[in-house]
Parts: structure tokens; sequence; C-alpha cells
């Protein structure tokens, strides 16, 4: 017989309990423990990644670090191009088709969407957890989004590319996509340079979202490379304002102007009519994104002229003075007909450069060795593909030697069957500016402590005569005495070249100079071309000349130029004509 | 014995104790830290907001309007325009 308990004095407690029912409960207390114990023992120490897991699925995250891309400066390091966070409104299907239409109908209010399709596609997206409703919206735009608390409803940060200079550095800086990508221009061509690399961090948030803690290393975002380019704000302003007013005066169906710093071979500006605004690219079409400058190929005319005739004053086959005659202004070579618009008779070479005789430079160009020319063309650039980078930038066309004819090595010497790019002749008129150095055209700015690689490609002394003798063709004697600025010396060759079309030559002209100014010591390269002018003048000394005149002085003003020509006014003779591009019978 | 059990578990309890609290405020400048980072992001993003407005309201064809329409600003042309040849010894820079 087991003892009995007892359990105090009291007797109402007196009643005696059998021994085996409290060590029962003893035991089924104890039992209880070992069983939590073991419990704990297999969580804690057995098994106790389950709950580690489940607690960092609930509260742990990696978080990215977005990279920013770079910025894009000009020479001044005025800013171009510049990323900036900006909000953007996603949701989440499976959780706001909870909300109610009025308030998704006021939702697509303050985002400015149709009211209607907005309710229509969230509605529709009930199955997907992230959908994007408004990207890159206004600041104040994203507080009101904040304020209507809708559940499912988000806004993330997400760069956007604003570029404040707008359609003035379009065709050169370009764009990038709503994804931060380069699209265009110097965006797209030195793309992997500005994107940079993206980063991350694993964190622990509390229950409200907080961060309260770093789980690792953070792997820091590398923002992108910022560039500065060569191009100057203030000169781009100046050259785009005067295409504009080019092309309206002239009713052109285009224009495109690149100015060059004649030492370094810099790209100062690089302007194209029509042009679009990078901000905002509704509308945006072909004609309007198109890069006359870099892309576009054209047949020069009359400002290859100067290369030939360098050529030959190189190889010394001709003096400045030699004269050579031109007889009535026609020449023949087998079917086809070579013409002046007028005849010139016995001439000095100067004078075939100042007058623009296509039948003296073909003369000339006749006397060099075909392998000669091509290799000069070459070496100024021509038919070569640019070192420069530039999206599309064409090679142009030069036939191979091989193949000329004595015809197509007369033409050509006269930008005729040959085929170059604006910035092309720009780039190779700056052995005339560098004593015949020839230097190539660079889209970043250099640094002035290191000189630019540059080939010598005539000797100083042809570059110094040819350089004259373009300042002869600019003057009032030459054929575009309207190309003249006051203040400044300026020598430059004016061009005019039919169009083709469908292989045959048409009426319809480009119209061209290539200039450079001051004369005793350039500083710019400008080149200039009007497409298409159909106001009535097409000649390159009476549409493309002026351009270049209003665009240089404005330029060489701004660079704080010194003149060069103090006292000795501008003469403004009426207009020499200037000699047509006839081609009959080829 | 038993005292001296009972003050290490009373250290024990304590040191528990301080450590959940360090804890917490460490958590809490952690997330104090975070918000102030994030306010220094939003302050950077504006400052790029106006570095770029600055930009746009100081560019070329503004300027040029705002001289041409309200200033009534002429570009100087052919006669207006006097060179001025400077002395030797004055300093041209």
């Amino acid at each position: 017989m087991s003892k009995a308990v007892r359990f105090g004095g009291s007797e109402v407690l007196e009643r005696k309990l059998p021994a085996w029912r409290s060590r029962f409960v003893l035991i089924c207390i104890f039992a209880a423990f070992a069983a939590l114990v073991a419990r704990t023992s297999y969580v804690q120490i057995i098994n106790p990644g389950f709950y580690q897991n489940e607690g960092a699925k609930r509260m742990d995250r990696t978080l990215p670090l977005n990279a920013a891309r770079g910025t894009l400066f000009d020479r001044k390091n005025r800013v171009l191009a510049q990323s900036v966070a900006t909000p953007t409104v996603w949701y989440n299907g499976t959780i706001v088709n909870k909300a109610t239409d009025a308030q998704l109908i006021r939702l697509a209010g303050v985002l400015g969407m149709n009211q209607k399709a907005t309710l229509r596609k969230i509605r529709k997206d009930q199955s997907r957890e992230f959908v994007y409703l408004a990207r890159h919206v206004a600041p104040e735009v994203a507080e009101k989004v904040k304020a209507l608390k809708i559940k499912g409803v988000h806004l993330k940060e997400e760069n956007k590319r604003i570029y404040p200079h707008g359609e003035t550095m379009a065709h050169l800086v370009g764009f990038t996509n709503i994804e931060d990508k380069g699209q265009e221009g110097i965006e797209l061509a030195f793309n992997s340079k500005l994107i940079g690399q993206n980063g991350k961090r694993s964190v622990r948030r509390d229950r409200l979202g907080n961060v309260i803690e770093e789980l690792d290393e953070q792997i820091p975002p590398v923002n992108g490379q910022d560039l500065v380019l060569s191009v100057d704000a203030d000169v781009q302003y100046i050259v785009l304002s005067e295409l504009k007013k080019a092309v309206d005066q002239h009713k052109a169906k285009a224009a495109a102007a690149v100015v060059l710093d004649a030492k370094t071979g810099e790209l100062l500006a690089m302007a194209n009519v029509p042009t679009y605004n990078p901000n905002s690219r509704a509308g945006l079409n072909g004609a309007k994104l198109r890069n006359r400058v870099f892309t576009d190929l054209f047949e020069p005319g009359s400002t290859l002229k100067p290369f030939a005739v360098a050529l030959a004053m190189n190889q010394g086959k001709i003096k400045a003075t030699t004269r050579i005659d031109t007889g009535t202004g026609r020449m023949s070579i087998g079917p086809a007909t070579i013409s002046d618009t007028k005849p010139h008779g016995v001439i000095t070479v100067e004078e075939i450069i100042q007058v623009s005789s296509n039948v003296g430079t073909s003369k000339i160009a006749l006397d060099l060795g075909r392998k000669d020319m091509w290799d000069f063309f070459h070496l100024v650039g021509f038919g070569q593909s640019p070192s420069n980078a530039f999206p599309g930038s064409a090679a142009g066309k030069v036939r191979p030697w091989a193949k000329w004819y004595p015809i197509e090595q007369a033409t050509m010497s006269y930008g005729h069957g040959i085929s170059v790019s604006l910035i092309q002749l720009a780039q190779a008129y700056t052995i005339f500016a560098n004593k015949g150095l020839f230097v190539p055209v660079s889209l970043m700015r250099r640094d002035p402590a290191t000189p630019p690689l540059g080939r010598q490609v005539v000797r100083p002394e042809v570059a110094d005569g040819m350089l004259h003798m373009l300042e002869l063709a600019s003057g009032p004697q030459g054929t575009a005495p309207r190309a003249q600025v006051q203040g400044y010396r300026i020598a430059g060759k004016t061009g005019t070249s039919h169009k083709q079309e469908g292989g045959r030559y048409v009426n319809k002209y480009v119209s061209s100079y290539v200039g450079l100014a001051p004369v005793s010591d350039p500083r710019v390269v400008i080149a200039i071309m009007v497409d298409e002018p159909t106001n009535g003048l097409y000649y390159g000394g009476l549409v493309a000349a002026p351009v270049f005149s209003v665009i240089t002085k404005s330029v060489l003003s701004s660079m704080g130029v010194r003149p060069d020509a103090v006292g000795s006014p501008i003469q403004m003779h009426n207009y020499v004509q200037a000699p047509g591009i006839v081609m009959e019978a080829m | 014995m038993g005292r001296f059990n009972l003050l290490l578990l009373g250290l024990v309890v304590f040191c528990a104790v301080q450590v959940v609290e360090l804890q917490h405020d460490a958590r809490t400048l952690f997330v104090t830290l975070g918000e102030e980072e994030e306010t220094a992001r939003q302050l950077a993003v504006a400052l790029a907001h106006l570095q770029l407005s600055e930009e746009a309201l100081g560019n070329g064809e503004r300027v040029n309007q705002i001289a041409r329409r309200d200033l009534k600003m002429l570009t100087p042309i052919g006669p207006t325009l006097v060179y001025m040849q400077l002395s030797e010894g004055v300093p041209r820079e």
C-alpha cells in the first residue's frame, strides 16, 4: 500500500491522495519537458538550417546597387548628358487587383494616362507580379501616387538620361534608350565606357522593411566613366543656328557643318539640319536622325581640287607660277568632255585654283601617276575607315587605282567619281593649316601637353603655297568672295556638285565650302554642306560660302582669336560666277 | 557556493539583457544611418536636377533669345565694327 501525500493542514485538503497519481503528473511534466528539449535540440543542433533558411527567406535580401552612367561634358566642362534617378511606377498584379475601380481610375488620372485603358490593363495582368505602369515620371507625380496608398502599386528608381542642350547637341551626343543604353552618337560609340558596373549588398530587414544589418561585404557599384568631349557648346550653338537660317533661306533639303581645331584635329562643332530633341523623341524620323557629317557620302566637287594640285606640287611637277593652257575651257577625253564655265586660256596653277578650272586641274591630274594619286587620297583620309569610332562613320569611295580610266583620274581631281563624308573633307584640309601635317579628328578633348600624332603628307612649303592659293580663291577675284570675314584673313574652296539618282546625274545640287581661318595662323577648319538648295542659287560660293563667313566670324570671336586683317575691310565684289561641273556625254 | 552560483546566474542574465539591448541599439543606429544615406542620395539627385536646370537655363539658344528679344541686342555688322590696333607694350591678353 503506497504512502499517502499530505497537502497541508487544511481540513479540506486533508483528503489523502494516492502517491501514484502525483508521481504520474510529475512524470508527465518531465516527459513534456524532455520532449521540448529534444525538439529544441533537433531544431537548434541537429537540423538548424531549416528555420534559418525560412527566416532568411523572409528577412534577408540582396539589393542591387545601380552604377550611374557616365556624364558627358563639353570641352569647357559643361554638362551635355547626365543620368539622374527618376521615379518609375510599377504594380504587382496579384495584389493590385484587390483595389477598387475608383482607386485605379484615380491612379490613372494622376499619371495622366487613359483611365479606361489603364483599368483594363491592370485587371488583365492579374497573375503577373511585376508590371511597369509608368516609367520616368516626375517626382511630384510620384509623390501623388504614393499618397494614393494603393496596395500593390510601388515606386522604384531608374536612371533617366537628360540632355540640357537639347537639339543643339543631338547628332553628336546621340541618345540612350529607356534602359539607359546608348543608341546613337557618342552615347553609342562609347557605351562600354559609359555604362559602369552594378554592385550589390546583402542585408537583413526588419518587419517594417528597414535595413537593420549588413550580411556580407558590399560590392560597390563602379560608375561609368565621365567623358570630356572636344566639342564647344558655344561654337556648336552658333553653327546650328546659322545652318537653320541657311536651310530656310535656300529652301534646302538639309545642311551640315563641321568645325575642327586646325592644330589638334579636335571636333569643336558638328551640326545637322533637320535635327531633333533627344529629350523628347516623339515624331523622330530618318531624315531628322540622319547624321550627314559622318555617315553621308557626297561627291565633293571642286573642294577636292587642292589635293591633286598639292600632290603635283609636292612631286615637283608644277609650281604655283607654272602656266597651263586651259584653252577654250573644254577638254575631251575619249567620248567625254570636261568643261569650265568660261574660257580662261593660259593661266597659272595659282589661277587654276582661284577660278576653279576643271580643265586645268584635270591636266595637272593626268600628269600624275594613278597609284600616287590613289595613295595620296588615302593619306589624307579619303576612302579610309575613320579612326574616330563614331557610329556609322562612312569610309567613302575611291575606286582601286588599277581600274581608273584617264577620264576617271581627271574627274576625280575635281571631286567627281569619288565620294567622301563632310568630316573626311574637313579633316583632309588640316594639312593646309599645319604645314602639310595631317591631323586625325578627335571627338575627345586632347591634353594640351600632348601634341596630336599626325603624319607629314606634303612638304611645308607646298601646304603654305596651297593656303595662299585658297586665300586667293576666296578673294575678290576668286569663286567665293562671300566667304570673307571682316577682320580675318580666310582661305577656302567652294564645291558644287550634281547629285546622282539611279546612277545618273540630275539637276539637284550639293553646295559646299571648306575653309580655314585666320590665314596667318589657322585655328579652325570649317566645312559647310547644303543639300539641294531650291531657291534659285546653288553654287557653293553663293550658298555655302556666306554660311562659312557668318560662322567663322562668330566662332573666331567666341574663341578669342585676334583678327589678322585689321584695317583691310572686305570687298564685297559682285559675285564671280563659280564654275559649274558640267559632265557631258560621260 | 550556492551564493556564488546565484551571482553568476545574475551576471549571465544581465549580460544577456545587455546583448539584446546593444543589438537593438546597433540596429536602430544602422536604420538611422540608412535613412541619412538615403537623404544624402536624395539631395545628390536634387543637386543633379538643379545642375541640369542651370545648364538648360544657360544654354546658348535661350541666352541668345533673351538677348535679342528682351535686351534688344544685335550682332554688330559691317561698319559698326571697329578693330583697334593695340600699341606696342600693351598687354594683349
